[in-house]
C-alpha cells in the first residue's frame, strides 16, 4: 500500500469480519504511486507540543504525547493510513468464536528497542498495569470490558480512593491469561464484538520487563517496539527519534531520524514551514486557512483530510437547566444553525458539516442519521420553538473554552440562533480548558456548551458508548435512554459486523429523536511542508503518516 | 463637551500652589492663557471630545447594531453600504469602532486614574516619610510588582464571578491592571519625592514649621509631579492596549462587550489577508491614545511652575 | 554604604517569603481542576485523578502545601512540572534565554530612548521633537502582539532580514534580535519621554543655569549636571522594565518561539501547576529585588544629595 515492500497481514478469518473486512476491502496498492518518490533515508522535522504525561502509552490520552507514543510502539493491529481499517501487526491472529473469549497468537521475532523479544507476557503485563487502579493510569478504562476489571479499581471515597477499605481488591484481570510465549487469552466481561478493533490504541500497547523495573525512567526515556526509537526528549523542546534497526514489521518508515520540534503556537510553526525551517505542520493556522492563503504560501505543499474528529454542543443535564429539556426546542435550536456558511466563512472550508453523530471515516458510518433536524431551516425552527411554547429562560448560552480557538465559531453560531429563532444568544467564553472542564464535570455549566472527541479507535462505538451511554465517562449531558443503552448491547453481541453496525446505527437514531447534543461538523486536518519533504500523508486520525513520509 | 474636560483637569491643578503662595485663580487662569495658545491642545482637546461623545452617545454616529452579524458578507472589504468593511463574524466594521469607544476609553481612564491615585499616594508617603513606612510601603509594592501581569489578570478575572453586567465586565479587567499596575507608579513617585525633597524650598517650609501635610501638598507634590503625568498619560494608551492583550490571551473582556481591543485581536488573524479588519479600529485606538498623550503634554507644559 | 546593602538584602527575606506565600494561594485560590487537561478532551479516570492529586499534595490545606513546599525550597528542592519536569532544569534552561532577550531589550530602549530624549529636550517643538513624538506615539499605540506579528511577517517572512522564530535552546544574539526590538518598542517611548521630560526641567534648574554663568559650557553643564540628575527617573524605569520584560514576555515569546519563562509561567497557571508558577515567580522576585537595590545604588552616584544612611 505505502511505498514500502509490504505483505498485507493474514488475519484470522475467524468470527472478526472487521479485520476480515480491512484485509478484504482490495485498497491496497492503489493511490500512491505519487508518495513512492523520494528517497529513503535523511531527517526531518515536524511541529510537536509538549507531552502532558511521561511517555507511557498506558498513561497518555492526549495528542502531543500521543504522536509521538504511535511512532515508537507497535500495537497487535494497525490502522491502515488511508482508510483506518485495522490490519494485524504484531499479531498473527485473533480468534474468537462468541466475542467473549479471545485467542491472540503473536508474530514471532518482533523485538523491542532493547532487543528483548516481544512475548505474551509482556502484553498481559502491560494490560494488568494499566487496569491497575493504584497505578493511576489515564487509559486505564479502556481495559473495562476485560473480565475482573472491577476488582483492580480502588473503590473508597475522596481524594485518595485507594486508603484504607477503598484498596483494590486484585492487582490482575482475571479475564487475562498468558498460555505460551506466543499466545494469550482475554475473556470480556461482556460481549463486545468490536474489542479486535480497539486493540489498536495505544493503551493496549505491550511493555518491555524493563519497564516494571523502573517505570518513573520509562517515561522519560520509553523502550518501544515501533519503526521508530525514542533517542532524546529534550524537555520543552523537541523528541527526537530515529529508525530502529531490528524493526521486522510491515509499517516502517523511509526516513532515518524525525524531531518533533516543540511549539506554543502553530502560527510559529506554520512560519517556519514557509521559511523551510521545519519539514511539516500538521496544524494550518487560522490566519493562513483564511481565503485559502495556505495554497498561495505552499502550493502544491498541502493536503487535506477528513478525520475521526467531530464537533458538537452538548445541552446541560435538565436537572442543571430545565429550559432545554423539550427535544422540540433541542430540535429548534439545531435547525436555527446554519453550518453550511459558518464552515465556509469562519473554518474557510476545513470542515464538513455534520449530519449525525458519528464521523465518516469509521466503519458503520451512515449519512444522514439526524435527517432534517442538521438542516438549517430559520422557518421550521422558529415554528417548532412556538410549539414548544417559545424558550423559558432569558437567554440561549454557548460556553466554550477560551484558551483555543473557539471564540468565532461559537459566536457565529450563536448569532444564527439569534437570527432565526429571535431569542438572545450569547457565546460565553470560560476562561480556560481546566475551569471549563470543571464547571462541566461538577454539572455547574448551564446552557449550552462545546464538546468535542476525537476517536481512539475507529469503530462506530467509540463514537457512541463513551458519549451517550447512562454513566459513561463522557457522558456531560448525563444522557440515558434505556433502549439506547440495550441497542448498544445487543450490537456488541453480535456475531456478523454488519449486523453490529446495524444495531449501532439504531442506537444513533435514537439521538435525532432525544437531541443529548447537536452535531455541528466533522474535522478535518490541513497539513503543510516544506519542499524538502515529499511523500506527506494524513491519517485517519489526523497525524502525519511516516510509513510514507520521505526526503526529496 | 471640551470645556468639561478642561474644568476637569484644570481643577485638579490648583492644589499645585495653592494655600499659603497666593491666590489660585490666577495659576489656573495663567496654565489656561499657555494652553490656549497651543494648536496641539486645540486638536487634543477636540478629539477627546469626538471620542467622548462617541462613548456617551454611539448611536450619534451610526445606526448600525455592532452585534447584527451578516456572516454570508463576512470580512467583505469596505463598500458603500460597509464604510469600513465588516470582519470575521460579519459585523459592521464601522459600527463596531464607534461602540467600542466605550469599553476602551473606560478601561484606559479608570485604570490610569486609579494607579495614580493609589500609587502616587503611596509614592509620596513612602518618599516624604523615608525610614521604616519607606521601608515597609517599597517592600510592599515589591511583593504586587514581582506577580507577573497575567498571573494576577487571569486569577481577578478567574476568580470574581462571570457576569453579564458591562460595566463588572470592565471593572475586572480594570482591577485586574490596577492591582499590578500601582506599584510602578509608586516607584515613579517615591524616586521624585526624594529629588524634590533635598530642596531649599522644601527645607525652608520645614524650617518655617509647617505642618508635614502642607509641605507635602504645597510643595512636594506640585513638584514632583511632571514625571507622573507623562508616565499616566502614557499609560493610558498603554492600558487601552493593554486590555487588547488581555483579550489576545483570551482572559479580557468578553463578548458582548464591545472594544476595539476585542476586534483588534480578533482581526490579527487576517493581517495577511484581510488588513482591513485590522487596519480601523488599531486607527481608532491609536488615534485616542494620541489625543491623551497630546492633551497630557500640554496640560503638564501649562502647569509647571518653573515654566513661567 | 555597607550596613545599607546588608539591611537592603535582609528585607528582601521577607519580601520573598511574602512573594511566594501570594502566589501561592492565588494558585490555590485559583478555580479549576488541576486534572482537566492531562487526558485530552475527556475527563481524566478517578485512578489517574487520585495519584495525580496524592503526588502534588493537592489534598492538604494551604498551610500544610506552603509549609512542604518551604521546606523544600530550604532544601534546593523546587518540585517538578505537572509534567514531570524538575522545575529547576527548566529554570536552568528558560532563564538564560529569557534574561538575554530581557538584556537586550533593555539595551535597545536605553540605547535609543535616551539618545531620542536627550535629542528632543535640548531642542524641544523642533522637527525632530515633533518627529520622535508621533513615532513614539504610534509605538505605544499599537499593541504588541500586533507590532510583533507585523514585525514577524514583513522583517521575517517576507524580507528575510531576521529569522522569522527562535530554533534553538541556545538563541544567538541574532535570533533574538527582532524579538528583543518588538519587546523593547513600547519601553523605547516611555524611556524617551521620561528622558525629555527630566532634561528640560533640569536644564531650566538653577543649578545648570549656575553653572553656565559660572563659565562653564554649555556642553558640560548639560553633561555633567543636567544629563546626570535627568538620569535618575529613567534608572528607576529601566529598574523595574528589567523585572517587567523578564516575566512579561508571553506575548513575544509565544510569536517568536521562545522557550522562555514568560510562556513557562502562562501556561503554567493554564494548567494549575503550581510548582512551576511558584518556582519560577520566586525567581523573578529575587531578580528584582537585586536589579532594584542597584538602582537605589545607582541613585547615590547619580545624585549626591541622595545619601543612604
Amino acid at each position: 500500500m505505502r511505498g514500502t515492500a509490504r505483505t498485507v497481514a493474514v488475519a484470522a478469518m475467524s468470527a472478526v469480519a472487521l479485520l476480515a473486512a480491512g484485509c478484504g476491502s482490495g485498497d491496497s496498492g492503489g493511490d500512491d504511486t505519487s508518495a513512492a518518490g523520494g528517497k529513503t533515508g535523511g531527517e526531518i522535522t515536524v511541529r510537536g507540543c509538549n507531552p502532558e504525561n511521561p511517555l507511557v502509552p498506558s498513561n497518555t490520552t492526549e495528542t502531543c504525547g500521543g504522536n509521538v507514543i504511535d511512532a515508537i510502539f507497535s500495537k497487535l493491529v494497525h490502522y491502515d493510513a488511508e482508510t483506518a481499517k485495522p490490519t494485524n501487526d504484531l499479531a498473527e491472529s485473533i480468534d474468537t468464536t462468541d466475542n467473549q473469549n479471545f485467542t491472540v497468537k503473536l508474530k514471532q521475532g518482533r523485538k523491542f528497542h532493547d532487543g528483548t523479544e516481544i512475548k505474551a507476557k509482556n502484553f498481559v503485563d502491560a494490560w494488568n498495569y494499566a487496569a491497575y487502579g493504584p497505578n493511576g493510569q489515564s487509559s486505564g478504562y479502556f481495559m473495562e470490558p476485560i473480565e475482573g476489571f472491577g476488582d483492580t479499581q480502588c473503590t473508597g471515597e475522596g481524594d485518595d480512593p485507594c486508603a484504607g477499605a477503598g484498596k483494590a481488591k486484585a492487582d490482575k484481570l482475571t479475564g487475562l491469561k498468558v498460555v505460551d510465549d506466543y499466545t494469550f487469552t482475554i475473556k470480556t466481561s461482556e460481549k463486545v464484538s468490536n474489542l479486535p478493533v480497539r486493540l489498536g490504541y495505544s493503551a493496549f500497547s505491550p511493555l518491555p520487563d524493563v519497564f516494571f523495573t523502573d517505570p518513573k525512567a520509562f517515561g522519560d526515556k520509553p523502550v518501544g517496539s515501533g519503526p521508530y526509537k525514542l533517542d532524546a526528549w529534550n524537555k520543552e523542546q523537541s523528541i527526537v527519534l530515529s529508525k530502529f534497526a531490528d524493526y521486522s514489521g510491515d509499517f516502517g518508515g523511509k526516513v532515518d531520524k524525525i524531531t518533533f520540534k516543540i511549539y506554543q503556537q502553530s502560527d510559529a510553526a506554520y512560519n517556519d514551514v514557509i521559511a523551510n525551517n521545519l519539514d511539516i505542520t500538521d496544524e494550518i493556522p487560522t490566519s493562513a486557512l483564511i481565503d485559502e492563503k495556505y495554497k498561495q504560501d505552499l502550493p502544491d505543499r498541502n493536503a487535506e483530510k477528513e478525520t475521526g474528529v467531530i464537533q458538537t454542543v452538548t445541552f446541560a443535564p435538565t436537572k442543571v437547566d430545565p429550559n432545554y429539556a423539550d427535544p422540540k426546542i433541542r430540535h429548534a435550536i439545531s435547525m436555527a444553525i446554519d453550518r453550511d456558511t459558518i464552515v465556509k466563512q469562519i473554518f474557510n472550508g476545513t470542515r464538513q458539516p455534520a449530519t449525525g453523530w458519528v464521523s465518516p471515516v469509521v466503519d458503520g458510518y451512515k449519512a444522514d442519521q439526524c435527517g432534517e433536524w442538521c438542516k438549517y431551516d430559520p422557518a421550521k425552527a422558529k415554528a417548532l420553538l412556538q410549539e414548544a411554547g417559545g424558550f423559558k429562560g432569558d437567554k440561549i448560552t454557548l460556553s466554550y473554552n477560551a484558551d483555543a480557538a473557539h471564540k468565532d465559531w461559537t459566536e457565529a453560531t450563536c448569532n444564527s440562533i439569534k437570527q432565526a429563532l429571535g431569542v438572545d444568544c450569547v457565546a460565553t467564553g470560560v476562561v480556560d480548558f481546566a475551569t471549563f472542564r470543571t464547571q462541566i464535570g461538577e454539572r455547574k455549566m448551564k446552557g449550552m456548551f462545546r464538546t468535542g472527541w476525537q476517536m481512539d479507535y475507529p469503530s462506530i462505538e467509540n463514537f457512541l458508548a463513551p458519549i451517550f451511554k447512562t454513566g459513561a465517562s463522557s457522558n456531560d449531558g448525563d444522557y440515558s435512554n434505556p433502549e439506547f443503552d440495550k441497542l448498544l448491547g445487543e450490537a456488541a453481541a453480535e456475531q456478523d459486523a454488519a449486523a453490529a453496525n446495524s444495531k449501532y446505527q439504531q442506537a444513533e437514531a435514537l439521538l435525532a429523536t432525544d437531541m443529548p447534543a447537536i452535531p455541528m461538523w466533522y474535522g478535518k486536518t490541513t497539513m503543510g511542508w516544506s519542499d524538502k519533504v515529499t511523500g506527506v500523508k494524513i491519517t485517519a486520525f489526523g497525524t502525519i503518516d511516516f510509513t510514507s513520509v520521505a526526503v526529496k | 463637551m471640551s470645556d468639561a474636560a478642561i474644568a476637569e483637569t484644570t481643577s485638579a491643578a490648583p492644589t499645585h500652589e495653592g494655600g499659603d503662595t497666593g491666590p489660585a485663580r490666577s495659576l489656573a487662569s495663567d496654565a489656561w492663557r499657555t494652553m490656549r495658545r497651543s494648536p496641539f491642545f486645540w486638536i487634543s482637546s477636540a478629539l477627546i471630545a469626538v471620542f467622548l461623545l462617541m462613548a456617551i452617545w454611539p448611536s450619534l454616529f451610526t445606526s448600525t447594531d455592532p452585534t447584527q452579524a451578516v456572516l454570508s458578507d463576512a470580512r467583505v472589504r469596505p463598500n458603500s453600504e460597509a464604510w469600513f468593511g465588516r470582519d470575521i463574524q460579519g459585523y459592521d466594521i464601522y459600527s463596531r469602532c464607534i461602540y467600542g469607544a466605550r469599553a476602551s476609553i473606560l478601561v484606559g481612564l479608570l485604570s490610569t486614574v486609579l494607579t495614580t491615585l493609589v500609587g502616587g499616594t503611596v509614592g509620596v508617603f513612602a518618599g516624604y516619610a523615608g525610614g521604616w513606612t519607606d521601608t515597609l510601603l517599597s517592600r510592599l509594592g515589591d511583593i504586587f510588582f514581582a506577580i507577573p501581569l497575567l498571573l494576577g489578570a487571569v486569577i481577578v478575572l478567574v476568580t470574581l464571578p462571570a457576569t453579564d453586567n458591562y460595566f463588572l465586565i470592565v471593572l475586572k479587567v480594570v482591577l485586574a491592571l490596577v492591582v499590578l499596575g500601582w506599584p510602578s507608579m509608586a516607584r515613579l513617585m517615591r524616586s521624585s519625592v526624594i529629588q524634590v525633597k533635598p530642596n531649599d524650598y522644601v527645607q525652608a517650609a520645614r524650617a518655617l514649621g509647617a505642618s508635614p501635610w502642607r509641605v507635602i501638598r504645597s510643595h512636594i507634590v506640585p513638584n514632583a509631579l511632571a514625571p507622573m503625568i507623562v508616565v499616566a498619560t502614557i499609560n493610558l494608551g498603554a492600558y487601552i492596549s493593554a486590555e487588547a492583550t488581555l483579550s489576545y490571551l483570551g482572559i479580557g473582556l468578553q463578548p458582548p462587550t464591545v472594544s476595539w481591543g476585542v476586534d483588534i485581536s480578533a482581526a490579527v488573524v487576517g493581517m495577511r489577508t484581510t488588513p482591513h479588519m485590522l487596519f480601523f479600529p488599531s486607527l481608532f485606538l491609536s488615534l485616542a491614545v494620541l489625543a491623551f498623550i497630546m492633551l497630557g503634554d500640554v496640560v503638564r507644559d501649562a502647569l509647571d511652575p518653573k515654566n513661567r | 554604604m555597607g550596613t545599607y546593602i546588608i539591611r537592603r538584602i535582609l528585607q528582601m527575606i521577607p519580601v520573598i517569603l511574602g512573594a511566594t506565600f501570594l502566589i501561592f494561594a492565588m494558585v490555590f485560590a485559583l478555580p479549576g481542576d488541576p486534572v482537566a487537561g492531562k487526558c485530552g478532551e475527556r475527563p481524566c479516570s478517578p485512578a489517574y485523578r487520585a495519584a495525580y492529586i496524592q503526588k502534588y499534595n493537592l489534598d492538604k490545606p494551604l498551610p500544610v502545601q506552603y509549609g512542604k513546599y518551604v521546606l523544600n525550597l530550604a532544601k534546593g528542592d523546587l518540585g517538578t512540572t505537572s509534567n514531570n519536569i524538575p522545575v529547576a532544569d527548566q529554570l536552568k534552561l528558560r532563564v538564560p534565554v529569557t534574561g538575554k532577550l530581557a538584556l537586550m531589550a533593555v539595551l535597545i530602549e536605553t540605547g535609543i530612548g535616551i539618545l531620542a530624549g536627550v535629542l528632543t529636550g535640548i531642542r524641544r517643538g523642533g522637527f525632530l521633537d515633533n518627529l520622535v513624538l508621533v513615532s513614539t506615539l504610534v509605538l505605544i499605540s499599537i499593541p504588541i502582539f500586533v507590532i510583533g506579528n507585523l514585525a514577524q511577517l514583513y522583517l521575517g517572512t517576507r524580507l528575510g532580514w531576521f529569522p522569522v522564530t527562535v530554533t534553538s535552546s541556545n538563541p544567538s544574539v541574532y535570533q533574538l534580535l527582532l524579538p528583543a526590538i518588538v519587546l523593547g518598542s513600547l519601553s523605547v517611548a516611555y524611556v524617551s519621554r521620561l528622558m525629555r521630560t527630566n532634561l528640560v526641567e533640569n536644564l531650566r534648574s538653577d543649578y545648570v543655569r549656575t553653572a553656565i554663568s559660572k563659565g562653564l559650557t554649555k556642553r558640560r553643564a548639560y553633561g555633567l549636571h543636567a544629563l546626570r540628575n535627568s538620569l535618575i527617573p529613567v534608572v528607576t524605569f529601566i529598574g523595574f522594565d528589567f523585572g517587567a520584560l523578564l516575566g512579561g514576555a508571553v506575548v513575544t515569546e509565544g510569536i517568536f518561539n521562545i522557550p522562555g519563562i514568560g510562556g513557562y509561567v502562562f501556561r503554567a497557571i493554564r494548567v494549575r501547576d503550581g510548582a512551576s508558577v511558584v518556582g519560577a515567580v520566586t525567581f523573578l522576585v529575587i531578580v528584582y529585588l537585586v536589579v532594584n537595590l542597584l538602582v537605589d545604588l545607582l541613585y547615590g552616584l547619580l545624585d549626591p544629595r541622595i545619601s543612604h544612611e
